[in-house]
């Protein structure tokens, strides 16, 4: 397809409106890339991330050094926004037929297909379709094979493939049997230990959004300095992602889980069945349970370490690599003292900073005291750990959007694409394996849209969608 | 074990992303799948899984055992998705096979269970609690192979010990034709075809061909040259560990 550059009248009128002023990082770049190439998957969906370009802002892939060189070269650094979106569009229709990372895709083909032009082993890998029959003789390696993916189920959700008999009389089923008894089998396995009990599934998918450290783990089978129970977390996690729960009250919850036997899990308010401090009118699911703020928090007074971890786990965007940033309108304020505004720290701080003040009101690691919502945490801390603490808001940013507190965050969070997107990558990758490639997008984008919509944010209605995508269930 | 070996080597890189993922092995262009019923292919490779590195223990002819058309020696796959099953599918497919408590298949030293507490990260799980490791590692360790080996010698070893125990609720091996010295009085009886007819039901749920059978009952030869006791018990344990192990086992 040719090269088309579009009108670009919109965006650089809106861009000399808002007038920023120069940072490293260019926001306006991934809406100037969508303008000219809005079919891209990546500007379907959003906005391209920063890693089309850079490697750690301000460090850039070759495809990103490609538009350095050719971006104004007479012209004194820093540009300013505006000249950076004047030029831009020009100097993508130059790159637009080179190949800049080497791989043998050039650069509009790989935005097109959705691969990062600047990343070699990121290329164009679609299928190639079947030509004629199949050649397999036992496997429909040209459609969705129902054996294939009934065996496949048994080893995702029981951790065990059929027994020889099961398999036989599954065989013996007709078309719309074996229809059946793919649902009937998933609804099985998802009851099993291997899926919803301890260090089963769904606490694999927990793990590294938990981080749990046995050292000072509290509670049951606590470690030498107990400081709060993990327990709870992987309870409640557990608990949203199963039956006919509501998958957003991991970070919306009000309530909390206990583990009451190898796959039962039950409801409870707080303490005594809980060892958390919350107020209940300031808790947040997994967001504001004793455990995140303990390991994440702990004596921070602006806890950026606990809204990255939030913003990785349950949105999907890791600011340590260029993801989601969305700084929102306004300037970046130092309020500890970290030297954030620095051009190389800002591009990022723009985005964390306040994205963490929401979070500054809970404390972290302080006895009975862990998880209570303080408004006036930020006064408690000495000069010393930031001058203008006391001026530390607890109205913050999320998506560049402002919240007024953690609760609004949650919410919004819970609403936004990034949260659907987030949770349905992490049962896509134990299902099929990897994340999901140019040629399996469409299934994942299908999914996505229907969560929200016709699955009603329950993961376990999502997965029987996903056990029948191509991905899964063509051999 | 030439088997495992060529099962796991020829797994490379295959990165499974961070969210609890499963190492990938590096299957080849045109990904070989495993063979359900019907059309199976040799132990180690074949109709297996051929493409992943798998190269078959004999060159025999492929024909299932109930007769059949043979397949061709590569099959193709759009898909190309063969993964390592890692840590926790393989305990727990183990112990479906050799009908045994998962805590009964391995324990090192008689203490520590091999999978949850020993090999666990070199089977591509985790540890999250005092490793901090809270996702698997990419690819396959190098030490996979062994770990598998260790964890199928094992339950293989103790699915044996249970079956010449308790011949009337044996699995598989209860019906050997076995002389005073615990030899076999001959390999080629029908109760031994039948016991690793139902072995590859469980093991592969596929029948086993031919081909299959001869090369499992020619370890049998091996095991009696090497003059150790009670023969048929070793052969029964290292026939159970060979299937075990083939790339079919170990991938899906």
């Amino acid at each position: 397809m040719p090269f088309r550059p579009r009108s670009l009248a919109g965006p650089l009128a809106a861009l000399a409106l808002a007038a920023p002023g120069p940072v490293v990082a260019r926001p306006p770049g991934p809406s100037i890339l969508c303008e000219l190439y809005p079919d891209a998957p990546a500007c379907e969906v959003g906005l391209p991330d920063c890693t089309t370009c850079h490697t750690s802002p301000p460090g850039r892939n070759p495809f990103g050094d490609a538009i350095a060189a050719q971006l104004l070269p007479e012209t004194p650094r820093p540009l300013t926004d505006v000249a950076f979106a004047e030029a831009l569009p020009g100097v993508l229709a130059a790159l637009a037929g080179e190949d800049t990372d080497g791989d043998g895709a050039d650069n509009e083909t790989e935005l097109r297909a959705g691969t990062n032009p600047g990343i070699s082993a990121d290329n164009p890998d679609a299928v190639e379709g079947c030509s004629g029959d199949s050649r397999n003789p036992a496997w429909n390696v040209c459609g969705y094979d129902a054996e294939f993916a009934w065996r496949k189920i048994h080893l995702d959700v029981c951790g065990r493939n059929p027994s020889w008999d099961a398999l036989q009389t599954f065989r013996a089923l007709d078309p719309t049997g074996r229809e059946a008894a793919l649902d009937t089998a998933l609804d099985t396995c998802l009851d099993s230990a291997f899926w919803m009990g301890r260090d089963g599934v769904l606490w694999r998918l927990a793990h590294a959004k938990i981080r749990p450290l046995w050292a000072v783990k509290a509670g049951e089978g606590g470690g030498p300095v107990p400081l709060a129970d993990y327990d709870d977390d992987y309870a409640l996690f557990t608990w949203t992602q199963t039956d006919d729960r509501d998958a957003r009250e991991v970070l919306t919850a009000k309530y909390y889980v206990k583990q009451v036997g190898p796959t039962r899990y039950e409801k409870v308010d707080g303490r005594p069945d809980v060892r958390q401090f919350t107020q209940a009118d300031r808790r947040a699911g997994m967001l504001t349970t004793g455990w995140f703020f303990v390991i994440n928090t702990m004596f921070t007074p602006v806890p950026r370490t606990t809204a990255a971890q939030a913003y990785r786990s349950f949105l999907g965007l890791d600011i340590a690599k260029s993801q989601g940033l969305t700084p929102p309108p306004g300037e970046l304020v130092d309020y500890d003292d970290k030297g954030v505004l620095a051009d190389a720290c800002a591009a990022c701080h723009t985005t964390l900073d306040p994205l963490a003040y929401p979070f500054s009101r809970y404390w972290g690691i302080a006895g009975d005291s862990t998880g209570v919502y303080d408004p006036q945490r930020n006064r408690r801390f000495d000069a010393a750990d930031g001058s203008r603490l006391r001026e530390l808001p607890e109205a913050g940013a999320l998506f560049g959007e402002p919240v007024v507190d953690l609760m609004d965050w949650a919410q919004k969070a819970a609403q936004s694409e990034a949260f659907v997107r987030a949770t349905i990558r992490d049962y896509w990758r134990h299902f099929i394996g990897h994340e999901p490639t140019a040629a399996e997008q469409a299934e994942f984008e299908a999914l996505v849209a229907d969560f929200s919509t016709a699955h009603a944010y329950r993961v376990e209605r999502m997965l029987h969608a996903l056990i029948r995508t191509e991905a899964y269930g063509v051999p | 074990m030439a088997c495992l070996v060529a099962a796991l080597t020829g797994c490379g890189g295959g990165s499974s992303g961070d969210g609890g993922g499963d190492p990938a092995p590096d299957a080849s262009a045109n990904g070989g799948m495993p063979a359900p019923g019907g059309a199976p292919g040799p132990i180690g490779g074949g109709g297996g899984s051929t493409p992943v590195g798998g190269t078959p223990i004999d060159g025999g002819a492929i024909v299932p055992v109930g007769g059949g058309e043979p397949p061709p020696e590569n099959f193709e796959a759009t898909r190309a998705n063969l993964r390592f099953k890692g840590a926790a599918r393989l305990r727990e497919d183990f112990g479906r096979i050799l009908q045994l408590p998962t805590d009964a298949l391995c324990k090192e030293l008689g203490l520590y269970d091999c999978v949850t507490e020993i090999h666990q990260i070199a089977l591509g799980g985790v540890e999250p609690y005092k490793a901090n490791i809270f996702v698997p590692f990419p690819g396959v360790a190098v030490g996979a192979p062994l770990a598998v080996e260790r964890l199928a010698l094992s339950g293989c070893g103790e699915r044996v010990r249970r079956d010449r125990a308790t011949p009337d609720a044996a699995v598989f091996f209860g019906r050997l034709p076995v002389d005073a010295a615990g030899a076999l009085s001959t390999i080629d009886a029908p109760e031994v075809d039948a016991a690793l007819t139902r072995l590859f039901r469980e093991a592969l749920l596929r029948e086993p061909t031919r081909a299959d059978l001869d090369v499992v009952k020619g370890l049998y030869a091996d095991v009696v040259a090497e003059g150790g006791p009670e023969p048929a018990r070793t052969w029964a344990t290292l026939a159970c560990t060979t299937v075990l192990t083939t790339t079919e086992a170990l991938l899906f």
